[in-house]
């Protein structure tokens, strides 16, 4: 599917709850965080790859990930991320807050709250 | 024969430049580019390197394009302190710093309060001794730190820190000239203050610094 047009500020609420969630998963790194976005929204949703570095600066530095530099299969260094304890907390807040409009928009536009 | 390496070095230098990205940004940024560039090989066979690379540049962005969503997380800490740091500098000149002094055209030394400027003047003649001379001529050190510090390398930027923090040492030396420390002022408290809040926002900024563009580059290899 293609890309839908989303706007900045939608973009950059639903970053840190889609990041937290894919790490909820497992460790990661950023490459590879930017192709499971892809794929979890059937490519309907294409963050620009130079956003998710600072998406991810501002989530360690809030304590909600950790980072660490590791030597790759490939041989390079790549930095992993896992969530941390604080994170997961913060990605329960956020689920709830993210199913509560998700909830309220499906009521308004006609379909059955989930 | 393209040369991965060498447009590497090119687009790092170009984020070196803009001196908005710590090492360990353009290390991760690097290593996202790199990934890019295999999968855009892997998926379009019929592109030469070149072109590949092309892309996976152009879809990580240009440092003018992420240098201020990484300096929005950053905060910029060490800008506010320099900031801060600068105005208390300012302010600290027209401030008293003494309870004796001859000032505004007072004539009795108990009568007036001594401003910063005027008790600059008088240690740099030699009021306190040669200590009292480098006390005075530490603001050189603040006043170089005034000079272009945004764009300034990181080892001007560290040298400038020591020597802010070294005058904070050495400008603590007027508390035991004074004959009771409760006879220095806000104003001195304020000037001596403002080095070590200047300083610490160098420290901060040289933390972030590549250690130098060449050195960078080597790294980037």
């Amino acid at each position: 599917m293609n890309p839908i047009p989303m706007s900045k500020e939608l973009v950059a609420a639903s970053s840190r709850p889609m990041v937290l969630s894919i790490l909820a998963g497992g460790e990661s790194y950023g490459y590879e965080i930017l192709q499971r976005v892809r794929l979890l929204s059937d490519g309907r949703i294409e963050w620009s790859d130079g956003m998710l570095y600072p998406v991810l600066r501002r989530l360690e530095k809030d304590g909600l990930v950790t980072g660490e530099w590791r030597t790759a299969e490939s041989g390079r260094r790549r930095r992993y991320y896992r969530l941390s304890a604080k994170g997961r907390r913060q990605l329960e807040a956020d689920r709830e807050g993210w199913r509560a409009v998700h909830g309220a928009l499906s009521l308004t536009w006609g379909g059955s709250r989930v | 024969m393209f040369d991965l390496d060498g447009a590497l070095r090119g687009w790092r230098a170009a984020f070196v430049r803009d001196r908005s990205f710590a090492v360990s940004d353009l290390d991760e940024l690097e290593d996202h580019l790199r990934a890019a560039y295999e999968v855009e090989l892997y998926l379009d066979p019929r592109l030469v390197p070149a072109e590949a690379f092309e892309r996976a540049r152009a879809g990580l962005g240009a440092p003018a394009d992420l240098s201020g969503e990484f300096a929005k997380v950053e905060g910029k800490a060490w800008r506010r302190l320099l900031t801060a740091g600068w105005v208390m500098f300012a302010v600290s000149w027209f401030l008293p710093v003494h309870h004796y002094g001859i000032t505004l055209g007072q004539t009795d030394v108990h009568e007036g309060i001594l401003p910063g400027f005027q008790a600059f003047l008088l240690a740099l003649q030699g009021a306190g001794g040669p200590v009292g001379v480098l006390s005075a001529l530490t603001n050189l050190a603040m006043a170089a730190t005034f000079w272009r510090i945004r764009d300034a390398g990181r080892s001007r930027v560290a040298v400038l820190a020591a020597l802010l923090l070294t005058s904070v040492a050495l400008n603590l030396f007027w508390l035991f000239w004074a004959d009771q420390p409760s006879d220095l002022l806000a104003g001195y408290y304020a000037w001596t203050g403002s080095f070590g809040i200047v300083g610490s926002g160098l420290l901060l900024r040289a933390r972030a610094l590549p250690e130098s563009p060449s050195r960078d580059l080597i790294v980037a290899r």
